[in-house]
């Protein structure tokens, strides 16, 4: 039960932005894994829920053109199971796998973790790796930017009122990938998470790589001087060794009371994930 | 404003006048005398008011009432065929598999569910299935064999 509220089932994109527009306190419910249980504390009910579930345009996963297409609505069980997603961008499914119970995964969509915008999201990293865009629809049409400038601070996106999230979208690429995420027991939000995406030779050649960490400061973060420390460059111990001091650097770690872990603590274990993730990367992964 | 929704419990068709703020577990346990599915934390953690919803297992308290419009809900009570117990609820029992039965509910819709999905699970397959099941009571052992036993029984029929 929660504090009284009005709720609406829209058709279509169109119809949800034009009620979002309106109504200033109203709300997008996908599947309500985060939203409901936000909704607990009375200050946080909007007047009215939107409940997007309806609109089927924003379910599907298809590949069109050598680029992965994830409709908003695609729940975090379906990104885990879905055959394309598994055989060509491992990446989201280890992701979507390793995030809250089935119960939770069941409900909850990817679109939903990106809008929701916690630093910590795990879908965050791995799309950010992969190069994804995300497709935002509004009254006035539709325009398409790369995910990692979605996101304005904890819980802040650019989306304005009567926008939707509808579409992400990933290009196929050569390159393999790996996802890591840092938690004391199995169904928690994560300490920390990274995701590489690397296009590395036979012979240890790293052609070009893309590093993205979460709860590793206010939103997830592109380790872009990392990356620049390896891209071009033969993949060595040493070379790796290195990079995890200018990570532990990068990364901007919380200095609040009401942090999980001391920023040290994030420092360090920013170290022990970047090394993991591309020695996993090298071994193989995809 | 009221809505009428229209839900299948059990195998039994509901219509029903709710008011947007309450759950389906509100609505299974207060409106539907379902006293079986159990509130616990009620914010999607602890698993013990888990039902099956559409063939998937849902934490119940984060589903609207108004979202269950139109969709097939299982619960506890709707294991049992002609009087007799669903295999997973025997073995709960051969297996003692539980102690003071609050998880329980939950836990073994949880396991309806993983079997309905995958009818020969390892036992890394059930631990990673009941992982948003919490018990309390013991440590998971006697669960995880009893959903065990009864995935190899269910096999037999």
């Amino acid at each position: 039960m929660w504090r009284k509220f009005e709720y609406v089932r829209p058709e279509t994109v169109n119809e949800a932005c034009k009620i979002h527009f309106e109504e200033s306190s109203s709300a997008f419910l996908a599947g309500g894994t985060d939203l409901l249980i936000q909704m607990k504390r009375v200050s946080k009910v909007p007047k009215l829920l939107i409940d997007i579930k309806n609109i089927k345009e924003l379910k599907q996963i298809a590949i069109e053109n050598g680029r992965l297409k994830i409709g908003s609505l695609v729940t975090l069980r379906e990104i885990e199971k879905s055959d394309i997603i598994t055989q060509k961008f491992n990446l989201l499914s280890t992701a979507a796998s390793n995030m809250g119970s089935v119960q939770i995964r069941n409900r909850g969509t990817v679109g939903g973790n990106i809008c929701n915008a916690s630093p910590g999201a795990d879908m965050l990293p791995p799309l950010i790796a992969l190069g994804a865009q995300v497709k935002i629809t509004g009254l006035d049409g539709s325009k398409t930017l790369p995910l990692e400038d979605f996101f304005k601070g904890p819980g802040e996106t650019v989306l304005n009122r009567g926008q939707i999230l509808t579409e992400i979208i990933i290009p196929e690429s050569r390159g393999k990938g790996a996802f890591l995420k840092y938690t004391v027991t199995s169904v928690q939000v994560a300490i920390m998470n990274i995701a590489v995406w690397a296009d590395i030779t036979e012979d240890g050649f790293c052609k070009d790589i893309r590093i993205a960490m979460g709860a590793a400061g206010p939103k997830p973060l592109r380790m872009k001087t990392t990356e620049e420390l390896l891209k071009d460059r033969r993949i060595t111990e040493e070379l790796v060794r290195k990079a995890a001091d200018v990570i532990s650097n990068e990364i901007q770690p919380s200095t609040r009371e009401r942090a999980r872990v001391s920023p040290e603590y994030r420092r360090h274990l920013s170290k022990v994930l970047l090394i993991q993730a591309i020695n996993s990367v090298i071994g193989g992964n995809r | 404003m009221k809505f009428q929704i229209k839900i299948n419990v059990n195998g039994k068709d509901y219509e029903l006048l709710v008011e947007p703020n309450l759950s389906l577990l509100d609505v299974l346990r207060e409106k539907l005398k379902l006293t079986g599915t159990k509130r616990g934390c009620e914010e999607g953690e602890c698993g013990a008011c888990t039902v099956i919803m559409d063939g998937k297992a849902v934490n119940s308290c984060l589903v609207l009432a108004v979202e269950a419009d139109g969709k097939k809900i299982t619960t506890i009570e709707g294991l049992e065929e002609n009087g007799e117990l669903h295999p997973l609820q025997k073995a709960f029992i051969d297996y003692h598999a539980f102690q003071c039965g609050f998880c329980t509910p939950g836990m073994i819709m949880t396991a309806k569910a993983l079997l309905d999905e995958n009818p020969h699970p390892t036992e890394e397959d059930i631990k990673r299935a009941i992982a948003g099941n919490i018990c309390r009571c013991a440590d998971y052992t006697n669960i995880i064999k009893a959903i065990m036993a009864a995935s190899k029984s269910i096999k037999r029929i």
